[in-house]
């Protein structure tokens, strides 16, 4: 009965269902079924319609002929110097991101009074669209090789440091266990256990670090540099040379591929050897009773160090009575937002108020703008609507398309070559051509946000699809169900609680999209305030709008990470 | 050599005591099986000698001074091995020789010794992953062996196993320990197992307490003829079972 309900066909009616997939000449067995011929094919016809059809808009289109000889003539002369600068600017930063961004990741991880104290600002930090701050980071460094090193960390070390505090929180307490029963000191737990047991999340944190990274190194260059790539690719859609545009374009994509190629290969290199099969399963952990730290026994103390190590024994006995206390965590972290304004406070009091605004300027700024002549809200409602109509648009294409990508083998072949290319792509580099097709309003920004967040969608749903254990789909074909009815009852609630992540994932995107948009280019929501603000010199003001957004990231990271639990109950909560 | 006097924990606010009050005195050599079902604070108890947990009151004496928390005389076997997926199984071996501070090259000469001993010497540089179960639990053996403890404490290591392997290991162990002169203490839930590798055995029930304490009289070394055909072995197995028995249908405490 429920079989009939659930839209199963009766046996009979459609016995070789299981063929369907195989037959013809997209089967694996003929030759348009391998999947080099079928990426060759679609990367062709894609660009021989690109030629058909941009060879008559050269100056909104151009065409892979028009790159080609746009190549010859600027590849050497310009374009590659300007990498260079970009080179300079991104190496330096992103090197600063992981040397601070892991050990701070495993100190949050480890130490729990460092995780009281940071967490908020980090969380905040890396939920928050960075462009916001730029302006801000305009006014304190000038147009320099600083800023643009500054930007590059701030877009990439928060990606860093919450995976690797996600992945040194996650070591399996067992394995501490036995570096605990065998009496190693706290340094060999740090660098035999807990380290190379966190290094996969360090690994997926270098990696969007990187990604993020490379955003901001071309994004300041694009909003506030005369060098770099960014900056080239402004100038050539001015001179409207979009061969040579292209060619940047390319060029900064076949970096971020070698790029993540590179630290995927690291990563294997790190932990393939002993990853052959998967060694801990959650059952696994279910299994560990959980108890205290007992005491433990330090090695030989070192003469003269007796009284050092009571002394910190007992500020860290104090310090622990305290942050069990319900209140304790709320104190300290009172303490720190204390600290944080008071210092602000001192150091506005010393530099010029065009540079730093003091945070009682601030204070009375919300106040004025936000109760007095309102003049915040219009703007904040513009952003909130290109944030939702954004996120919805990428979220309605992107999970039928990564439901295919998933299923169909063929389509993800013809389709991967793009997917990979424009998510490895830091894609802020379109933002100076969609101009050129879009203008600069609402139309604009709504394509920037679906750009930005598509891919979250696309690729989580795809894996999701993967991920379902071909078991399930054999019950399935066993009794006969079709292609659709295997779709509906399997493969999509199967794939469910990635779709709800990637979801998740895109709105938070979507916001970063938002602002990105706002401020490199439309005037209008709480980015285009920054930027009108920034360009009249009103720094007090300015930080207005920086804290709404900050506010907006907060709670939509909140938001989101509680529906998706109520959404999908049965999945863990950490995709 | 081991004493446990009155010991007894609490988890955080629970109200039922995981143990209550286990007393407990291991002489040199031997090697005593804590049994019971699951849930009767053997395992508490195991790793509260370990020092890996802190025991509500109590205390526990190894050659007659206390020893709470984790020492270098005491050596733990993992039910579920805990070896590092990221090492070799020469450095697995190797890891409580590196965490004593040895050399590089010393530790590493140590853990061929203990690698041959358990039979795994041409696996030196694979990964746990690679390994079987049983092999697996050998290289858990081994690192605690490595360490040269007094005491070798067991939390069902032979648990995760399938029977076949679990019946060799259960027979390289006896071997391996003979002329050790270790004292270990065992968890199993296995009667035969305890049977077969113990001086004594220790019957716990819930709540963590002590019902019954047999000494195993059969002859050593149990692998040179066949232990299950005694008479012995049958009455002790039958005496236990129904011990076991009684306590599982008598509601706990009212004993």
């Amino acid at each position: 009965m429920v079989s009939i309900k659930s839209g199963a066909t009766p046996p009979r009616a459609k016995a070789p269902a299981r063929t369907v997939r195989t037959a013809g000449l997209t089967g694996p067995q003929g030759w348009l079924g391998r999947p080099v011929v079928q990426r060759v094919l679609s990367v062709l016809a894609v660009l021989g319609l690109w030629q058909l059809i941009g060879s008559h808009y050269p100056y909104s289109m151009s065409s892979p002929r028009a790159i080609v000889s746009g190549a010859g003539n600027s590849l050497f002369s310009q374009v590659f110097p300007s990498f260079g600068q970009t080179l300079a600017s991104f190496g330096l930063g992103f090197a600063i991101s992981v040397l601070v961004g892991v050990p701070v990741g495993i100190a949050m991880a480890r130490i729990r009074v460092i995780r009281v104290a940071i967490e908020p600002y980090v969380l905040m930090l890396y939920s928050m669209p960075m462009l916001a701050l730029i302006p801000v980071l305009v006014i304190v460094f000038g147009i320099s090789f600083e800023l643009r090193v500054t930007g590059v960390v701030l877009f990439g070390i928060f990606a860093i440091i919450v995976n690797t505090f996600t992945g040194a929180s996650r070591v399996d307490p067992a394995l501490e266990d036995v570096g605990r029963a065998f009496v190693a000191s706290p340094w060999k737990r740090l660098t035999a256990i807990i380290f190379p047991g966190s290094l996969r999340y360090i690994f997926a944190g270098i990696r969007i670090g990187f990604g993020h990274g490379m955003i901001g190194a071309v994004v300041i260059e694009i909003e506030a540099s005369a060098v770099g790539m960014g900056n080239l690719l402004t100038q050539y859609i001015q001179a409207l040379q979009l061969g040579k545009f292209f060619v940047v374009v390319i060029v900064l994509g076949i970096f971020s591929i070698i790029c993540s190629l590179l630290i995927r290969a690291a990563e294997r290199w790190c932990t393939e050897p002993w990853q052959r099969k998967h060694h801990l399963s959650a059952s696994w952990q279910a299994r560990l009773d959980v108890g205290r730290l007992a005491p433990r026994r330090a090695g030989q103390p070192w003469p003269g160090a007796r009284a050092a190590r009571r002394a910190l024994a007992t500020a860290q006995r104090g310090l622990t009575a305290l942050l069990r206390n319900p209140a304790g965590p709320w104190l300290v972290r009172v303490v720190v937002l204390c600290l944080i304004i008071g210092a602000w406070q001192l150091e506005s009091d010393h530099v010029s108020q065009a540079v730093l605004a003091a945070p009682s300027s601030v204070a009375s700024a919300v106040y004025q703008l936000a109760v007095v002549n309102h003049q915040i809200w219009g703007p904040l409602l513009d952003s909130l609507e290109l944030l939702f109509a954004g996120w919805a648009v990428a979220v309605a294409l992107g999970i039928p398309l990564g439901l295919a990508m998933g299923r169909f083998r063929w389509f993800e072949n013809i389709t991967d070559p793009y997917v990979s290319f424009l998510y490895a792509l830091p894609h802020v580099c379109f933002v100076p051509l969609m101009v050129v097709w879009l203008g600069f309003g609402f139309k604009f920004g709504l394509a920037y946000v679906v750009l930005s967040a598509i891919f979250a969608v696309i690729i989580n749903t795809m894996q999701g699809v993967k991920s379902i254990d071909p078991e399930y789909i054999a019950a399935g074909r066993s009794f006969c169900a079709s292609e659709r009815t295997i779709m509906r009852t399997i493969i999509i609630p199967g794939a469910t609680p990635f779709m709800v992540a990637g979801a998740r994932l895109a709105f938070s995107v979507s916001w970063i999209g938002v602002i990105v948009s706002e401020v490199l280019s439309s005037q209008t929501g709480l980015g285009g305030m920054i930027d009108t603000f920034s360009n009249n010199y009103q720094v007090a003001d300015m930080f207005v709008p920086v804290l709404f957004i900050a506010a907006i990231s907060v709670l939509i990271l909140q938001i989101s990470t509680r529906y998706q639990q109520r959404l999908t109950p049965w999945a863990s909560t950490s995709l | 050599m081991l004493v446990l006097e009155n010991l007894q924990k609490t988890y955080g606010q629970s109200a039922k005591p995981a143990l209550a009050g286990m007393n407990l005195e291991v002489k040199h050599g031997e090697l005593v099986s804590l049994l019971g079902p699951s849930g009767c604070g053997k395992t508490t108890a195991l790793r509260i000698v370990g020092g890996l947990l802190e025991p509500s009151g109590g205390n526990v004496l190894v050659d007659g001074h206390a020893s709470l928390g984790p020492s270098r005389e005491k050596a733990m076997v993992f039910q579920l091995f805990n070896l590092f997926p990221w090492r070799t199984a020469e450095a697995n071996v190797a890891f409580g020789l590196e965490a004593q501070g040895m050399r590089k090259r010393e530790r590493l000469a140590i853990a061929k010794d203990y690698l041959n001993l358990v039979g795994l010497a041409d696996k030196a540089q694979s990964y746990p992953s690679q390994l079987s179960g049983g092999q697996n639990q050998r290289l858990g053996l081994a690192r605690a062996l490595a360490i040269e403890p007094k005491l070798l404490l067991m939390d069902e290591p032979f648990g995760a196993l399938d029977a076949l392997t679990r019946e060799h290991l259960q027979v390289m162990l006896q071997d391996v320990c003979a002329d050790r002169n270790l004292t270990i203490l065992f968890v199993t839930h296995s009667i035969d197992e305890a049977i077969f590798l113990s001086d004594r055995i220790v019957l716990m029930t819930t709540p963590g307490r002590v019902i019954a304490d047999y000494v195993v009289d059969l002859p050593q070394p149990r692998t040179s003829y066949d232990w299950r055909a005694t008479p012995r072995y049958s009455e002790l197995r039958t005496s236990i079972w129904d011990q076991l028995q009684a306590e599982q249908t008598q509601p706990a405490g009212s004993a």
